[in-house]
């Protein structure tokens, strides 16, 4: 009698076993290469970009050890005073500018023009679609559009800033809207804003679509009447996690994104058009070896900037950002 | 004398007319009332309270008034806005399909206006003209570099939405050790950026020889495929299945790979179709990584790049096959685009980042 109820409960263990290896060998089929590859192409890169920042490179190839020499180096470059400010301060304080804008600017925009196609307006479908044209027939094919549009005595920008008398130089002639230190940096930031609504208005009115229509009935009933009242009270907070994502996205890419600047100028975009992107990207494309370490230096720096704000900001957006839990 | 009941508040929804007709009323109660104050104290009270309640609520409804028409100009206002803005984004397409058209010599007299006459020639010149020497040693023609395009844009999105979508699946359907590591991890280096890797990357891919190498850069690539918006789309699209149907194929002898083959994988295709085709217009796009990490091998954004910004002084072509150019290189992502329209407006959708 114990021998059989040794036995009954022998093959359901083995079974468990052979189970439960089918489940781990499973699981580890999947996951295994992806890590082998984050190992190696994130925290090796990682581990090897930080062990730079104290080392430098010679022509040669050489390397040596120099402590935060080139954290002070970068430091210095960073927070120059304006008369002999280098690239890295321009393009630094420009990545702020152009997150600050796109902040103030783009996201109420990308939500307004969402709430509208979210309220099914007038070719609200059409809008959609034509919002992603940039995407679909290829940023680079519309950056050099917009550059034949704008640049050269017979573009046609050229005739529209003459006859209105807008966007002027010193002589009073049509500025180069590319080039010129006044409308640079204004140019390249309308034009990221004006390319960058496509995706903005599939995502946030989608969000806008999950919203029980119950909520929106029950809200008319408690006297929210216009859009704005709509808008406020109900849309917002209710794709607020969407938001919430964008935001922190946004502020973890601030020097990560070079924008346009590259398929505008390719190696040779002036000064005052400068951010932290362009100028990684810049660097490695001329491959500028002995550069690297400061580069990396700079990277840790920046990243003591960014990783402690990105991490406030979402708590922050947790804390004070609107619920839906009574 | 009948008794004062009001059932008028300030938010009720009653006609202003109704309430006007309403304080006539009771302004006559109110006077008959005032023939005997003495007995009527308590009546004129609440007859003169009503008057107020019916004047506040004509108040509330006139501003209400105003800010539906407010609320109408806001809403047109937007409306010609949006209108203006996708007007913006059309100008340019259509002014370079018929520049693409034109004649270079027209074009030098008729820069924005219909062709005289539709030219095919600047399609069959690019062809000719557009071709790419690297580092001295090779020329690309275009057909090389389309073909470029098409290989790393399919084989590139394909492995980065395969890797992605069977670890979103283990990740959201599997509970093992490690798994919320994993899964915080993603999520921390998608809001905890590095930054400055690029240099490091740079030397370590040399190092390897993955730099220049676009087969080792595509099964390289999906090293961070467990961040990012794709995942978290694909990790919501797998965690809202139940879990019942792998039961079920269990139950009939399938194991874990024919639970994700026959069930998950054929409910999250939609999602998945989504990720792939906006991963392909960006790789298709793409020439930046391209000029960055495939110098050699030029794909046909990276191709028409050079072409244009050389092309005069170089090639001795003009805007129009320049354009023309532009209009074959959009050909496949319009119509990709437009196959899978419906799919793309109505499935990408972000939540927020929890972890």
């Amino acid at each position: 009698m114990a021998e059989a109820t040794i036995e009954t409960f022998q093959i359901p263990r083995k079974k468990k076993f052979a189970k439960k290896a089918k489940k781990a060998g499973f699981i580890l089929s999947i996951i295994t290469y992806p890590l082998i590859l984050f190992a190696v192409f994130y925290v090796y890169v990682n581990i090897n970009s930080i062990l730079m920042a104290f080392q430098q490179i010679k022509l040669d190839g050489t390397i040596t050890w120099v402590g935060f020499q080139n954290f002070v180096e970068f430091w210095n470059q960073m927070f120059a005073s304006e008369d002999s400010r280098a690239e890295v301060g321009v393009a630094f304080i420009n990545s702020f500018k152009i997150y600050g804008i796109s902040l103030v600017i783009c996201m109420p925009l990308y939500i307004l023009f969402s709430y509208l196609l979210y309220k099914k307006c007038l070719l609200h479908k059409t809008f959609r679609a034509l919002s992603m044209l940039p995407q679909i027939i290829s940023g680079f094919v519309v950056c050099m559009l917009f550059v034949n549009f704008i640049n050269g005595s017979d573009a046609p920008m050229y005739v529209i800033q003459e006859k209105l008398g807008i966007f002027l130089d010193e002589n009073g002639r049509p500025a180069e809207l590319l080039y010129s230190q006044k409308y640079a940096l204004g140019t390249t930031i309308f034009y990221g804003i004006w390319l960058s609504f496509g995706t903005n208005l599939i995502v946030y009115p989608n969000a806008m679509k999950e919203i029980n229509p119950e909520v929106v009935e029950s809200s008319r009933l408690d006297g929210v009447t216009t859009s704005f009242q709509d808008l406020w009270h109900i849309v917002l907070p209710l794709i607020f996690p969407t938001i919430s994502t964008f935001l922190i996205t946004g502020l973890a890419g601030i020097f990560s994104n070079g924008g346009s600047v590259m398929a505008f100028y390719e190696r040779n975009a002036p000064i005052h058009v400068l951010n932290m992107g362009y100028l990684y990207s810049r660097m490695i494309l001329n491959n500028e070896t002995t550069a690297y370490p400061t580069l990396a230096a700079g990277g840790l720096i920046m990243t003591a900037f960014v990783a402690p704000a990105t991490l406030l900001l979402r708590w922050f957006l947790e804390k004070f950002g609107p619920t839906t839990e009574a | 004398m009948e008794e004062i009941d009001l059932r008028i508040s300030k938010y009720s929804r009653v006609p202003t007319k109704d309430v006007d007709n309403e304080i006539i009323r009771l302004e006559d109660v109110l006077y008959k009332l005032r023939q005997d104050p003495v007995e009527n104290e308590e009546k004129i009270e609440k007859v003169i309270e009503n008057i107020e309640i019916c004047k506040k609520k004509k108040g509330y409804n006139a501003k209400e008034k105003t800010r539906t028409v407010a609320d109408y100009i806001f809403r047109y206002l937007l409306w010609v806005f949006i209108l203006v803005y996708c007007l913006s984004l059309v100008i340019l397409p259509v002014w370079m399909i018929l520049t693409a058209f034109k004649d270079p010599l027209e074009f030098s007299t008729n820069q924005f206006g219909w062709p005289e006459q539709f030219n095919f020639d600047n399609f069959v010149n690019v062809f000719d003209k557009l071709k790419i020497e690297v580092l001295g040693k090779r020329t690309y023609t275009m057909w090389d570099m389309a073909l470029i395009s098409i290989v790393y844009s399919f084989s590139g999105t394909f492995v980065g939405v395969m890797f992605t979508t069977l670890m979103a699946y283990v990740l959201s359907k599997y509970r093992f050790f490690g798994r919320n590591l994993i899964y915080s991890i993603g999520i921390i280096i998608m809001i905890v950026p590095i930054i400055g890797s690029g240099p490091s990357a740079m030397m370590i891919r040399r190092a390897l020889g993955i730099y220049d190498n676009i087969f080792l850069s595509v099964i390289t690539g999906p090293s961070t495929c467990f961040s990012g918006l794709n995942f978290l789309l694909l990790y919501g699209a797998f965690k809202s299945l139940p879990w019942d149907y792998a039961e079920a194929v269990f139950v009939d002898g399938g194991g874990h790979w024919s639970a994700f083959l026959k069930m998950y994988l054929p409910m999250a295709l939609p999602t998945m179709t989504v990720i792939f085709v906006l991963g392909f217009l960006g790789s298709w796009n793409d020439y930046e990584s391209f000029m960055i990490w495939f110098p050699s091998t030029p794909n046909l954004a990276l191709g028409l790049y050079k072409f244009q910004g050389v092309s005069q002084a170089l090639y001795k072509s003009s805007v129009p096959e320049v354009m023309a150019g532009f209009t074959i290189v959009i050909i496949p992502t319009v119509t990709l685009y437009l196959l899978s329209q419906r799919l793309i407006l109505s499935k990408f959708t972000v939540g927020g980042l929890k972890g």
